[in-house]
């Protein structure tokens, strides 16, 4: 008895087996050692704190010399700013404090914090 | 006709007849139900399989606080110590992860996780003036090579990082000191406040 085979059928047929022995054969090798024997988990948390305290520099203003000279009676006037570098949230409250009031906006509008 | 018996001769012929009967009647009781009855043996053997399946505990940390504060800039450090304790032949890992990320934070201002120049691979510590990071590195018998001499990386998040293991067991208390390091560039302005990290040690048996 003769028996006809289908040679792309027989491709076909055969690289899908293959396909799906690659596959088993992959899932095998990497599920068999948790598949075959048991273990065991356990875990712990642990706070971990830090604190990061505030700090503050300000600067030495230069002499400030009022003007003008008063001669005999009059007024002289003079300005200076209080730089500070770094971060401080109290002082940059106040400063925003002081931004907000008219008596010190003329003071301040100079200054760049 | 008259016997005439010697009561010595009596006496020795009756325990004698005594101690035969005794022996006799021992040996009789003993042996009886092989002499008496026909018997057919027949064995089989069976396997008892017992398993005993791995346990593991892990102690939990308490709160590191690290030290110092930093003011301004500076650097922080502290450590926490998980110790396995497990009856599996194969040993044990340590993974550590974060419950956050970046790890280390205050509502809504945190530390970088740490930015070691290949992302999984420890480094001797340096951050950048401008950045603020939080790292860790482990140490102790069974920590992986790749920390030894203060080494560190980043946390991913959840992602689970290994930081030791053991190939060996039982393990009547294995420990690994994860240490943890904090720091704000020179020239970083980083918001007060007291910052936060919590972090997970998960061990595992391994098959």
């Amino acid at each position: 008895m003769l028996i006809n085979i289908n040679k792309k059928e027989f491709k076909k047929a055969c690289t899908f087996s293959l396909v799906i022995l690659l596959i088993f054969g992959v899932g095998y090798i990497t599920l068999e050692p948790s598949l075959t024997k048991a273990s065991a988990t356990a875990n712990s948390a642990v706070n971990v704190n830090l604190t990061v305290d505030p700090t503050m520099a300000i600067t030495t203003p230069s002499t400030v010399t009022m003007s003008p000279n008063i001669t005999g009676t009059g007024t002289s006037t003079g300005s200076q700013c209080f730089d500070h570098a770094g971060y401080d949230q109290r002082l940059q409250q106040l400063c925003q404090l002081y931004r907000s009031s008219d008596w010190y906006a003329g003071h301040l509008e100079h200054c760049r914090h | 006709m008259k016997i005439n018996i010697n009561k010595n001769e009596l006496r020795k012929a009756s325990i004698f007849s005594l101690v035969m009967v005794l022996i006799v009647g021992m040996g009789y009781l003993t042996l009886e139900p092989a002499i008496t009855k026909a018997s057919a043996t027949a064995n089989s053997s069976v396997n008892v399989n017992l398993s005993v399946d791995p346990t593991l505990s892990i102690n939990t940390p308490t709160t590191v606080t690290m030290s110092p504060n930093i003011t301004g800039t500076g650097t922080s450090t502290g450590s926490a110590i998980w110790t396995v304790t497990t009856n599996s032949a194969s040993g044990w890992k340590l993974e550590v992860n974060a419950s956050a990320s970046p790890a280390m934070v205050s509502g809504s201002n945190n530390f970088a996780d740490y930015t070691e120049g290949v992302l999984g691979t420890p480094e001797t510590w340096s951050v950048a003036a401008s950045a603020a990071e939080f790292g860790f590195t482990a140490s102790g018998t069974f920590a992986e090579s790749k920390y030894t001499s203060n080494k560190y990386q980043s946390f991913q998040g959840a992602t689970k990082i290994q930081v030791s293991h053991s190939g060996t067991g039982p393990d009547a208390g294995d420990s690994t000191t994860v240490g943890f390091k904090a720091e704000v560039g020179a020239s970083k302005s980083q918001p007060t406040g007291s910052y936060q990290a919590v972090i997970t040690g998960t061990a595992t048996s391994l098959p």
